[in-house]
């Protein structure tokens, strides 16, 4: 590198290298997401079209039961997604990544993905409905037919298998920059295996278990789409609520106030989670 | 592993010596109880320890590379052992109080591992096995990370250390002046087998064969069949302790030999004429490289004052004398 690059060289070199994918993000993430929050200010028109004079009265409306229960339900599916995708994912990752053809398994966890999303939901419809092939088979064997579509256990179901991967990556990538002669030390030690994997293994996974909870939660709190299908009206996730202001309602103020909202509790959550990790460290929890 | 018998004294600085790959981590890890014998018994402290997992043996590990929780800050790491034997917190404290002391890290308790050096790493790795008071502490090369300065003084702490708690020390090493320096005695070992058990001077002066001669420091090696003088080699007949019966190899170490200008007056057996050829200086020595005939050997004069006997310098295609002492060349039955 030139050392005595001058400043127009230095723009051009940050233009360059930042240039694109600042524009990018300036174009279609910043901009839209000002244009939300100034919407989330607004009043609906007669017709659906955004007015002024610019308020917080669509941020008061959240605060109405139906609501309020749409997020705490949210909150309620996104959390039991996450833990259920823990519980499968977390010695999945394990077993995946101690694996000699940990290649193949990796590439069967993603196969999944070579399919649409919506596809897939549907398919657990046709699995999961009355005249469906699960009950076919329980009927075989002198069982049911149960009505396990819709549902809410239903809805759960679908949202664990579709995120499901995105828990196991993260912690997978962790394992496999284990350290494991700390587990002998901890052996070595004196503590006997189940605690010397709690306080020499699990410490170590903390960040891919952080980021899968991460990516878990947030698009589980919002998956419309599988609450709509599977859960059929009984399950209103925020996501279905956001949906509805923008699409049925023509709300879009309050639809942009919901989404707002959401963005923000999400940044709170992991930032007060961010804060208590740099803090305490996990290990002293358990 | 191969026929591997040894016997370990209580209170003892043992070492396991040899190249890498010669099975001494391995040995250390029976020991430890992360591996299991296919055969034979590992006893400590007189107890069979078949079937007792590590964290239940009366023995403690310093790894090669520390194996600090690095989550853990240095009052963590040295207090794990003793939460892990549901000790009462105060009696933790006062241990780990007593174990900073021990290794000189009084003031560094709340540091993680990331913020120490690589020589206050190897002191919390050595207090974290010490706090548990182990029948035996195992050392795994844990000097082999640290430059030769830091290496040097941490030997000498070891040791009085060793001397100062009486605890059994077992160190594994590739590093022959660290385990001569160090040990009581001293284990060779090659490719799964002990070659040699001994006092380091015993080692070093009397190795049993060519692997322990050539390992530890450097030897001249000289082929030699039965004469009524002694011995008859490739520098001619030489007079050795009591004559050989068979053939043999005959060992002598460098500094061994001694080196007479030509014109002096050196004793009037054992001498060879050689030609210097290549002079190494290394401060404390000089290293000659020299010729006699065929033969090339390798010799060592004191840097000393330069009146001294044995102490003289020579120059390059100088021609010396070498005298070969009769009881410093050593016999060798392969």
């Amino acid at each position: 590198m030139n050392e005595a690059a001058t400043p127009r060289q230095r723009l051009l070199r940050v233009l360059v290298t930042v240039g694109p994918g600042g524009l990018w993000l300036l174009l279609f993430v910043l901009l839209p997401t000002l244009l939300v929050l100034l919407a989330s200010l607004m009043r609906r028109g007669p017709y659906g079209e955004l007015l002024g004079p610019l308020g917080l009265h669509n941020y008061l409306r959240l605060l109405e039961a139906p609501y309020l229960e749409a997020f705490a339900q949210s909150l309620w599916v996104g959390a039991l997604a996450t833990l259920l995708a823990a519980l499968l994912g977390y010695p999945l990752a394990f077993y995946i990544a101690r694996h000699p053809r940990r290649d193949l398994l990796l590439l069967l966890l993603l196969i999944p993905f070579f399919t649409n999303f919506l596809i897939r939901v549907y398919a657990w419809l046709v699995l999961l409905q009355k005249e469906g092939l699960l009950n076919a088979l329980l009927l075989a064997f002198g069982l049911g037919p149960y009505a396990f579509y819709p549902s809410f256990a239903a809805v759960i179901l679908a949202t664990v298998y579709t995120f499901l991967p995105f828990f196991v990556l993260p912690v997978y990538a962790s394992v496999e920059r284990v350290d494991w002669q700390l587990l002998e030390a901890a052996y070595d030690l004196g503590a006997r295996p189940f605690r010397a994997f709690l306080h020499a293994v699990l410490p170590q996974t903390y960040p891919g278990l952080f980021a899968g909870s991460v990516l878990v939660f947030i698009p589980a709190m919002g998956t419309f789409v599988v609450a709509d299908l599977l859960g059929a009206g009984r399950v209103v996730l925020i996501g279905n609520l956001i949906q509805q202001q923008f699409g049925l309602t023509r709300d879009w103020p309050f639809g942009a106030a919901l989404s707002v909202f959401l963005m923000a509790f999400v940044l709170l959550a992991l930032y007060l989670y961010r804060r208590l990790q740099g803090e305490r460290g996990l290990e002293d929890l358990v | 592993m191969d026929g591997v018998d040894l016997e370990i004294r209580r209170g003892e600085f043992f070492s396991l010596l040899g190249p890498s790959g010669c099975g001494k981590t391995t040995l250390l890890r029976l020991l430890a109880g992360f591996e299991t014998p296919d055969a034979g018994r590992v006893l400590i402290g007189g107890k069979d320890m078949a079937g007792v997992p590590p964290y239940e043996r009366p023995v403690n590990t310093v790894f090669q590379n520390y194996a600090l929780f690095p989550h853990m800050t240095v009052a963590g790491n040295i207090a794990f052992g003793l939460r892990m034997k549901g000790l009462p917190q105060g009696e933790i404290r006062k241990k780990v109080a007593w174990a900073l002391e021990l290794v000189d890290l009084l003031g560094l308790e709340g540091r993680y591992p990331r913020e120490l050096s690589g020589g206050q790493k190897q002191r919390v790795a050595l207090a974290r096995a010490l706090v548990l008071e182990p029948q035996v502490l195992l050392l795994d090369e844990p000097l082999s990370a640290l430059d030769l300065k830091l290496r040097q003084e941490l030997r000498v702490e070891l040791m009085q250390l060793q001397r100062r708690l009486g605890t059994t020390f077992v160190f594994v090493t590739h590093d022959q002046e660290e385990a001569l320096v160090m040990s009581d005695r001293i284990a060779v070992m090659r490719a799964g087998r002990v070659e040699q058990v001994g006092l380091p001077d015993e080692v070093y002066e009397r190795p049993k064969n060519r692997f322990v001669a050539d390992f530890l420091g450097r030897s001249n090696f000289l082929p030699a069949r039965p004469h009524p003088l002694g011995a008859e080699t490739p520098l001619g007949p030489l007079r050795l302790k009591s004559p050989l019966e068979r053939e043999a190899l005959l060992v002598i170490r460098p500094e061994k030999i001694r080196l007479y200008p030509k014109g002096a007056t050196p004793p009037r057996e054992n001498l060879v004429v050689a030609q210097v050829e290549e002079i190494v200086y290394t401060g404390a020595e000089n290293q000659y490289y020299l010729r006699a005939g065929e033969v090339r050997l390798l010799a060592y004069t004191l840097n000393q004052d330069l009146q001294e006997p044995g102490s003289e310098e020579f120059a390059y295609g100088e021609e010396v004398i070498c005298y070969l002492p009769p009881e410093n060349l050593v016999v060798i039955h392969e």
